[in-house]
This record gives structure tokens, sequence and C-alpha cells, in this order.
């Protein structure tokens, strides 16, 4: 997770960070699985950060792939989070679940 | 590969996985963002971190990001050396070492496909799936890598063991 007061900022601290993250697990002969990679942005609802919405087409360079920003909520540890983190889409979901298992 | 134990073999490890985990906490092996094979770190837990660090930024009109990456075949492409080496550099308790090491030395792995028994093979590389043990050198093992990403790039990591 990287914090900047911009998405741009932000970026540059992730490509950063993945560059060092894949350098250090080569040396522990380990190695990321590229195509499992996502990057959320969280943006508070409304308000101050309407205008970070077009920053969700930022790319972020992931060794030799790019990765973009989720467009839809992001399965991370079995929880569904959404860009302004309501929870309404686990909660969908969950409800989506438990209404099948009772019908 | 998945490794079926007998339930003695089951008790022993998780009396050492205990001991492993009071030491890594005791000698503060592992990174605050480590959980998965802590006691009382789930993965409710881990996600609620990340929430918190959201409406914390928000709260300083920043921006937060989070990227996700997952290690490919993680406890299967531990070379056993590097973790015990990974250990003794940390001037971890010897015995335990020892025990890890016995462990994951002279292991053999052989197929039965429909009653037909094929030749065992020595497995040189890799942790098996299933030990409740082997978690905890995991997390150990990348813990250095966690603690020095954070420091060099200013970006706080969580990781979570996800092994079952």
């Amino acid at each position: 997770m990287a914090t900047g007061k911009d998405v741009n900022q932000v970026v540059e601290k992730l490509e950063a960070c993945a560059a060092e993250s894949i350098e250090l697990t080569s040396r522990r002969d380990l190695q990321f699985n590229t195509a499992k990679t996502e990057a959320a942005l969280c943006t508070r609802r409304g308000g101050h950060q309407k205008h970070l919405r077009p920053k969700l087409t930022a790319k972020i360079k992931v060794g030799e792939g790019i990765v973009r920003f989720n467009k839809q909520a992001t399965r991370w540890l079995g929880v569904w989070m959404d860009a302004h983190q309501t929870f309404k889409e686990h909660h969908n979901r969950c409800m989506k679940k438990a209404m099948a298992v009772q019908t | 590969m998945i490794s079926l134990l007998s339930c003695m073999g089951i008790v022993i490890e998780k009396v050492v996985a205990e001991l492993l985990s009071d030491e890594a906490k005791r000698r503060a092996l592992l990174s605050d963002g480590q959980s998965g094979s802590r006691e009382k770190r789930s993965a409710l837990d881990t996600a609620a971190i990340m929430v918190d660090r959201a409406h914390t930024a928000w709260k300083a009109d920043n921006t937060r990001c989070i990227l996700l990456m997952d290690i490919k075949a993680a406890l299967q492409s531990v070379a056993r050396g590097r973790l015990i080496d990974a250990k003794k550099a940390k001037n971890r308790d010897g015995d335990l070492i020892r025990w890890t090491e016995s462990c994951l030395s002279e292991r053999t792995v052989q197929m039965v496909i429909e009653g037909n028994v094929f030749q065992s093979h020595p497995v040189e590389a890799g942790v098996p799936q299933g030990y409740p043990i082997l978690p905890i050198p995991f997390a150990i093992h990348t813990a250095g890598m966690i603690m020095c990403v954070d420091e060099r790039v200013q970006a706080e990591s969580l990781s979570f063991v996800d092994y079952l």
C-alpha cells in the first residue's frame, strides 16, 4: 500500500515497490504470479477526490507487464473491497450466496 | 504436493509451530504487516488494517493505492538450504533449526496410480503443503524482504500466508 498527494506519486511508489519485491523474491528462489497481480485505487466517496476518477486509467509497471487499477471491486483475502471501501459489493455477494442456500 | 501426516506427527508439529511462533514474536523476526500464520491475526484483521489506512490517508487528503501480488507456488518453491541459512543468520534457537532441517531432509515422493506403485524420488526443494509447522518458517523467510521494501520505498506491505 502506498500513500501520496496524487495518483502519479503513488503509482511511482508502487512501481518502485514492485521492482524491489521482484528483485528480493528472486534472491529467495521465489517468483510472483504476474497473472494474479492487481491494483486498486481507494477514493473517498464524492467531494474532494472526484478528480481522481480519470486516473483509473493510470498504468503501473510491474516487472515486464503493465497493471491498471481495477474499475470494479477487488477481492482480497475473501473480502470484496470497492474503491470507496463501502463493502456494498461484499454485502451483496454474501447476501446472494445466502439467498441461494435458502431457496 | 499435499502431505499426509500421522496423528502423532501433527501433534508434534503443532507444538513446534507454537514454539517457533513464540520465538518469532520474542525476537521480532516478523514484520508487523505479516499475518496468516500468527496468533490473533486473521484475514479479516488484515483487511481491516487496509481499510483503516485508507481512511487515515483520506483524512490527510492523500491518495491511497494498493498493489496485490501473489507469490507463485510459494511453499513448493522454497529451497531448503536457503530457508535454514536464513534462520541461522537470524540467530535462532539451535534446536529449532536442527528440528526444521531434519523435518525437511530426506523426503521422497512416490506416486500410486490405480494400484501401480511407482519408484520413489528424492525431493530437494519445496516445503510440503499440509505440514502445520511450515507457514511460520516461510513467514520468517520472507520477513526480511517485506521489511526491506517498506524501508526503501516508504510503502506499507501487508502479507498473508494463504496456506490451505
